[in-house]
């Protein structure tokens, strides 16, 4: 009787536990743990933004599940107070900087799937900028028991990016913008020969550093073919241009 | 041996006394009695059309014009740099300065949102509803008519708005009587969710104030008409058979008193 009874506690105490509140921030589907820093480089140009004038934005995609039915709030804050950092969270969107607000607070009522916080910054005109955001969540009204926060960089800045890249994974080459960025294991000298769909080479570069970043702001927009070669192994792949 | 039956039984009995009584499905709502409508409420709608949760609250209007017909006025203001389109840059804009300066005005930092009868405060869509019906109520103590024919007499053919106003005070009133020109069915890009519908149908858009952006001082009489007659000239890119007036008289002690709005109709001439 008495191993009945230890069993049945254990049972109903799992249950209550998991029925737990439980805020979780994830992006692309993997979480990001929390107190740690996400960087996003991710640019979203606007389809209407040469006819408009609008500049481009870091679309980070964050995404905050709530594992029940509650009202979470989600709250935003412009770290270093530099003002575009936009933030939505399925309601009215709100841009820090206007009217001295750099905290941005909302409110949403989950139903268990996971939300798209809609936070993004928006990138000067011309040149970079980098947006800081401290993103805190919350069940309402169990503020002490269910908080979470991340914090989340976005940027264009090739320099902060780069900084970021040589703690993150290594043999990585990719084009964001308009910039070549390469991430690897070794130094050595490599080289990198950039070609038009025809077939005819445009540029070329020796890269002897393990990481780093290269310009290609010379480059009109279009479709180019990029091959990174280090004597011994070589990889190609296609890139656009915007 | 007891202790354990009793510290079990104790256990399953905390877990049903923790389940609440649940009322039958048909207990649970309350309907609510018919409104009476016994003046007509304006809505300025704060929108743009890269905000992207903003067509949600379009749909509210679309539902509260449904319900409440002519005795609801909707006017979709587009605002902010973070989430117009410029009309300056392109006709597909649907952003007017006249329209950024309301949002100034009214701290309108976040969108969609609303103020009602420029009494409610800004308020976000989901409390639009129990607001509107509250105001709906209200004895107005002013009536207003006004018309608008579509002048192809003169010489600025078919561009010219003649809009005639009469003010019904029952008491009373003093106040500034604004007159706006809207637009409906304009189809033209709106960013919902993550992406943009190009052929996006804008309905009660804003496009310019008639006679300033704060309208014209009025002291009323009680029970003594009042008429004026005001005209404007519309731009080429606005579509003429889908415009509208709506007029309203508002102080800043009681907000807007009453709201009316017209469709802009063409002059028959005799030879038609």
């Amino acid at each position: 009787m008495k191993k009945i009874f230890t069993l049945l506690s254990v049972v109903l105490g799992l249950s209550f536990t998991s029925s737990a509140q439980t805020l979780t921030f994830t992006h692309d589907g993997e979480v990001i743990p929390a107190g740690s820093t996400f960087t996003s480089d991710n640019i979203y140009e606007d389809p209407l933004g040469d006819l408009f004038g609008i500049p481009d934005e870091v679309r980070p995609e964050i995404f905050l599940s709530c594992n029940v039915n509650e009202t979470v709030v989600c709250m935003v804050e412009d770290v270093d107070k530099v003002g575009n950092v936009k933030f939505c969270f399925g309601g009215d969107c709100q841009v820090s900087g206007i009217g001295g607000i750099y905290a941005i607070e909302k409110e949403y009522t989950f139903s268990g799937t996971a939300l798209d916080i809609q936070l993004d910054f928006v990138l000067p005109l011309t040149g970079y900028g980098t947006g800081k955001a401290k993103v805190t969540a919350w069940v309402k009204g169990k503020e002490a028991t269910t908080k979470v926060s991340i914090n989340v960089v976005m940027t264009n800045d090739p320099s902060v990016i780069s900084g970021i890249n040589q703690s993150a994974a290594k043999n990585v080459t990719k084009v964001v913008g308009k910039t070549f960025y390469y991430n690897f294991d070794v130094a050595t000298h490599r080289t990198l020969a950039i070609y038009g769909l025809n077939g005819s080479q445009i540029m070329s570069a020796s890269l002897n550093d393990a990481a780093g970043a290269l310009s290609l702001t010379e480059l009109p927009k279009g479709v180019y073919i990029y091959r990174l070669a280090d004597g011994a192994n070589a990889i190609q792949r296609k890139f656009i241009l915007k | 041996m007891k202790k354990y039956i009793y510290s079990f039984v104790c256990c399953i009995a905390a877990i049903f006394a923790a389940c609440d009584d649940v009322d039958r499905l048909e207990d649970r709502f309350i309907p609510l009695p018919q409104v009476e409508a016994k003046r007509k409420v304006l809505l300025e709608e704060f929108t743009g059309q890269r905000c992207v949760n903003c067509p949600t609250a379009h749909l509210m209007i679309n539902d509260l014009k449904t319900q409440y017909g002519e005795n609801f006025i909707p006017v979709g203001i587009h605002a902010t740099s973070a989430f117009g389109l410029s009309e300056e840059a392109s006709p597909l804009g649907l952003m007017n300065s006249e329209g950024d300066a309301y949002a100034k005005h009214w701290n309108s930092n976040a969108l969609p949102c609303g103020i009602i009868d420029r009494t409610s405060g800004l308020l976000d869509y989901d409390k639009w509803a129990a607001y509107i019906r509250t105001e709906m109520e209200k004895e107005p103590n002013l009536n207003i008519e006004v018309t608008a024919v579509m002048d192809t007499l003169s010489s600025d053919l078919d561009s010219l708005i003649r809009i005639e106003v009469k003010l019904l005070p029952l008491t009373g009133v003093t106040g500034k009587l604004q007159l706006w020109i809207t637009e409906s069915e304009i189809y033209a890009p709106q960013v919902d969710g993550s992406n943009y519908i190009m052929d996006y149908q804008h309905n009660h858009v804003f496009r310019a104030c008639v006679n300033g952006a704060w309208g014209t001082e009025m002291t009323l009489q009680p029970n003594i008409y009042t008429a004026s007659e005001y005209s404007y000239k519309i731009k080429k890119h606005w579509n003429r058979k889908k415009l509208s007036v709506v007029a309203f008289l508002y102080n800043n002690n009681e907000g807007v008193l009453q709201a009316e709005e017209c469709d802009v109709t063409f002059e028959t001439t005799e030879n038609n």
